[in-house]
């Protein structure tokens, strides 16, 4: 019996001992929140911006931003507008950022955006997409508006080529064309489609970066 | 005295002693026959396994239990019998002229009378009455090569629930993830169970037995054992001086998967030290199913483990160490950008995404590395019955690669991963089974576990918050056998978990913590009662308890693989089963039944609920229009029923029809559940043949398998409606033979014969491919054995 009473207490002993050995030797990491690394870019904000072929100081911005991607907020989609005049052709350039790093909004001037002068807390997020041109395409579907029709009053073309072998579209810079029609409250939804390896040309393959919407309007 | 249950797989393996052998080849003319009865019914029982240890010669019990094994030479042999359903015995014969024996087994799991304080084995079960089964030996053999969840569809009451073909969870009586516990060699498995996409991280080959209790088992395991516990237990170490040990290969042409792994293991000395390592290599590439490639479905894993014992008559300790390491890749078809492309890929009805064979695991993949370290100690002496002390440390860390390279100026991040969590666990557990006071016995413990959890990944908000919990269970079980025939089983036990989780304010950027504790008491009830010497039934009620999960509390986002936004609810409060369990068990001559019905009526059952309908049904964020799930909590009533029967038609023939039945409802919404398995048909047919030539256990099998499509479930909760129900059938042929001395075994199967395209409700792949089509398996086990030495008397009293 008084074996069994030395076993009981090594083993009580050697299991305590490992048990506070191995809890206290814990540094408790969990208590610190680890911050998401800096490098990485979330996309916020997708920028389109139209300039009247014909007149280029017509230019149109329109804005679609989500500053909390984890979906905790709804959308900002008040300059989600786009008006446009009819028979009249576009240069069309997309631009994504990234604004969860800035304090204050990067366009105060919305009817000028340029990529060069957005405040330096706001991660130009377009670039690096372009760099990566292969993974990505653009595909823009129309929805009938309200009032009169949409879907074949507006041409889109995509102008940039990616370096695929045969080159397949891209979409970040596109050419808008309007008929001569009046669009009221038309959709215009815009998706970013990543397809690393998968691209071949059609929208299916792959996942999305961004999916928006702006609202169309022809006058 | 020691009783060692060595397991059956390990029985198969021949045990030679060489120097007996070359003594005594002079006169080898000598019969070892008999009869076996069981000494419940005092019949005859047939296919008794008769091994005799040193020459390796054997025989099997004909109908009339008589059995002869001729050749012998003369000496002292351990000769054991074997069946299964009875307690081996492993006894000592001095065979010096023509020997006949009379034995009976007594029977294994009816054993009301019979106190098992000698055992040495960690004896997991302690809940008597309720219904458990066990795979072990030829049965886990056509398993290998199968991951964890696989292999437990062979037991009814058991269906998986899975993210393509390589990422499958067991699901015991509906239940699923926190619901139900995994024990590793005797420790909960703590991993990121919460995810249905988060698989066990166990290596199946560790198991010489795998046992699933079903039903609420929170009385003896603690919270979240309320649907159920998977026991996952190898061998016990060898005790007589020896060296040896098995490998098993196996191959699929399916996906051309490969798999290796080898066990060597010995006693020293005078045996009371004694060591065992393990290792696995698994990899497979892009698997097929009948019409198309599945892209990106390689698989890897590397594991190994290692144990040390020293063992005495009255105590011993045990040092255990695993790794287990798995790379999985998820089919870039499966990432859906949010519901409206959802949509679209399943009305596409093909993956738009073929792929070509490779085994490379490219984007879009899942790392996970658990380690275990576990120490364990008993005494045992008569006076006062058996004291164990586990101890056990768990790091589990799993790295979720998304499918896109996330976006960084300079590509540091590249390689970094989306989602990564490292969940730290510390678990003791101190169990004393007392001696017998009159006909009770029992066991009384304490449990005690410590988790922190830590997220880093590249998402904006964590998918789980960081976390640190304390839980302490105290529990006492005791079983009366009132008579030779009826056992009465009771239990309470007593749990308080602590919990705090870390977070930050998404605007403030200012960190907070909330804090939970929770406390619960349950209790057991139970009776056996042998109702005839072939009869008897099992009735055990039980509650079970489990605290909300933390991403139950806290989830908030897109989960991808349904591309729905999850919401978590932190009001969240404890769920709490009552579980009623059944069953009868009939072992005849001929015919073995195992019939189970249950009752589990689930008191602030979890889930998530579709927000269809309501003012906040979707989400929209900037990757598109996602619908909204909410946890929630409602009644819930889970009730089906379990049919195995083995038929010996003939000696040759057996018949073996299994049922798997599950119906669920939601009580408080008058609707029904999601994600319950549909009901599940299994037939098999085996023909076998216990020596045929110079091969034994030679065997043809063919099973079908029929599941039905599920139609119990509620209106908007899911995309598309289940799928349709699906037949497929399996062949298996399978023998052993002697190489040399050592018996090896090869099988060779054939699942979904018909090339069948069908896709399961439980998975989540249904929304974009079929399941992966027909595959034929070799597998083939070789046991070796350097050396035994058997100077100790291993019997089983």
């Amino acid at each position: 019996m008084k074996k069994s009473i030395f076993f009981l207490t090594t083993i009580a002993f050697i299991a305590v001992a490992a048990f506070m050995l191995s809890t206290s030797s814990c540094k408790k990491s969990e208590t610190v929140v680890t911050p998401h690394p800096p490098a990485n870019e979330f996309l916020t904000t997708v920028v389109m911006e139209c300039i009247n072929n014909n007149a280029p100081h017509d230019t149109e911005t329109c804005i679609w931003r989500d500053l909390t991607p984890s979906g905790s907020n709804p959308p900002d989609t008040s300059l989600a507008f786009l008006n446009l005049a009819r028979n009249t052709t576009y240069a069309v350039k997309l631009y994504a950022l990234d604004e969860t790093k800035t304090a204050t909004p990067m366009l105060a001037d919305t009817n000028h955006f340029d990529i060069n002068k957005i405040a330096s807390t706001t991660v130009d997020v377009q670039t690096e997409l372009e760099q990566r041109v292969n993974y990505h395409l653009i595909c823009f579907t129309l929805t009938q508006g309200t009032g009169v029709g949409l879907v074949n009053d507006l041409s889109i073309v995509r102008d940039d080529y990616d370096n695929n072998s045969p080159p397949l579209q891209v979409g970040f810079v596109d050419t808008f064309t309007t008929l001569n029609t009046a669009v009221s409250g038309g959709r215009m939804e815009v998706v970013q489609h990543h397809q690393p390896n998968v691209k071949n040309g059609s929208c299916e393959p792959g996942s999305i970066d961004y999916d928006v919407f702006f609202n169309v309007n022809v006058k | 005295m020691l009783k060692l249950k060595i397991a059956i797989v390990l029985l198969a393996c021949c045990i030679i002693n060489t120097s007996i052998q070359a003594q005594l080849t002079n006169n080898c003319t000598l019969t070892l026959s008999g009869v076996i009865t069981g000494s419940d019914s005092s019949k005859p029982l047939f296919s008794v396994a008769v091994g005799i240890s040193e020459n390796s010669k054997g025989s099997y019990t004909d109908s009339k239990g008589t059995f002869s094994i001729t050749g012998i030479c003369s000496g002292t042999y351990h000769v054991e019998f074997f069946l299964m359903g009875y307690m081996k015995i492993d006894t000592l014969l001095d065979i010096h002229s023509n020997r006949r024996v009379r034995l009976s087994l007594k029977p294994d799991h009816v054993n009301l009378n019979e106190v098992h304080i000698q055992s040495n084995k960690v004896e997991k079960n302690n809940i008597q009455t309720l219904t458990e089964t066990s795979i072990s030996g030829a049965q886990l053999q056509q398993t290998r090569g199968e991951v964890l969840g696989d292999a437990l569809k062979n037991i009814t009451g058991v269906d998986v629930i899975s993210t393509g073909p390589t990422i499958v969870k067991p699901v015991i009586h509906g239940l699923y993830s926190n619901r139900i516990l995994i024990l590793n060699n005797g420790v909960p498995q703590e991993g990121q169970q919460w995810g249905t996409e988060h698989a066990p991280e166990i290596d199946p080959f560790i198991a010489t037995k795998l046992t699933v209790i079903k039903g609420a088992a929170s009385i003896r395991y603690g919270s979240d054992a309320i649907g159920g516990v998977v026991l996952v237990d190898p061998a016990d170490l060898p005790t007589n001086k020896s060296l040896g040990g098995e490998i098993n290969l196996d191959g699929m042409d399916n996906g051309r998967m490969y798999c290796g792994s080898g066990i060597l293991q010995g006693a020293l000395g005078d045996s009371s030290l004694s060591y065992r390592i393990q290792g696995t290599y698994r990899r497979s590439g892009n698997l097929s199913a009948p019409n198309y490639g599945l892209d990106n479905t390689g698989t890897l894993e590397e594991n190994y483990s290692g144990a040390l014992g020293y063992n005495k008559a009255h105590y011993g300790v045990t040092a255990y160490y695993s790794h287990f390491y798995t790379e999985i890749g998820i089919n870039r078809n499966t990432v859906a950008g949010n519901a409206t492309e959802l949509l679209d890929l399943f009305n596409l009805n093909h993956p738009i995404v073929d792929s070509a064979f490779t085994y490379k695991i490219q984007r879009g993949f899942q790392t996970v590395s658990h380690d275990m370290v576990k120490a364990s100690g008993y005494l045992q002496y008569a006076g006062f019955g058996k004291l164990e002390a586990t101890f056990a440390r768990q790091v589990d860390s799993r790295q979720e690669y998304s499918f896109e390279v996330p976006y960084s100026p300079l590509g540091q991040l590249n390689n970094a991963a989306e989602n990564d969590f490292e969940l730290i666990t510390h678990t003791a557990e101190l169990v004393w089974e007392h001696n017998p006071v009159g006909h009770i016995t029992g066991s009384i413990g304490a449990d005690f576990m410590t988790q922190g959890n830590v997220y880093t990944g590249l998402a904006y908000a964590p998918v789980i918050p960081n976390y640190r919990n304390y839980y302490g269970g105290l529990f006492i079980i005791e079983k009366w056998s009132l008579t030779n025939n009826f056992l009465l089983e009771g239990g309470i036990r007593y749990d308080y978990k602590w919990q705090r989780e870390y977070m930050e304010n998404a605007t403030t950027l200012g960190l907070y913590d909330n804090t939970q504790t929770y406390n619960s008491t349950s209790a057991t009830l139970g009776a056996t009662y042998r109702i005839s010497p072939k009869l008897s039934l099992d009735f055990n009620a039980g509650n079970g308890w489990r605290a909300p999960s933390v991403y139950e509390l806290y989830a908030f986002g897109i989960h991808g693989a349904t591309a729905t936004f999850e919401v978590g609810d932190s009001t969240l409060k404890v769920e709490k089963s009552y579980d009623c369990t059944t069953s009868l068990h009939y072992e005849g001559e001929k015919v073995f039944a195992d019939i189970g019905v249950y009752i589990n009526y689930i008191n602030n059952y979890m889930y998530l609920q579709p927000q269809a309908g309501k003012s906040d049904a979707t989400v929209q964020t900037i990757e598109g229009v996602f619908p909204r799930f909410n946890f929630t909590q409602t009644d819930a009533l889970f009730k089906g029923a379990d049919f195995d029967v083995k038929w010996h038609i003939t000696n040759h023939l057996q018949y073996e029809p299994k049922v798997t039945l599950v119906f669920a409802n939601d009580l408080t919404n008058h609707d029904y559940l999601v994600l319950v398995p549909p009901q599940r048909f299994q037939n098999s047919i085996e023909y076998r043949w216990r020596k045929l030539g110079k091969l034994s256990n030679v065997f043809i099998n063919v099973g079908n398998s029929l599941v039905l499509q599920q139609t119990r479930v509620p209106p908007n909760s899911d995309f598309v409606p289940p799928p349709e129900g699906y037949s497929l059938f399996s062949a298996a042929i399978g023998l052993s033979v002697f190489l040399g001395k050592q018996e090896m075994s090869i099988c060779l199967q054939c699942n979904n014969i018909a090339n069948t395209a069908y896709r399961d409700y439980l998975d989540f792949f249904r929304y974009y491919a079929d399941e992966p089509g027909r595959s034929f398996q070799l597998k083939i086990r070789i046991p070796f054995q350097f050396y035994s030495n058997k100077t100790q008397q291993t019997t089983n009293n």
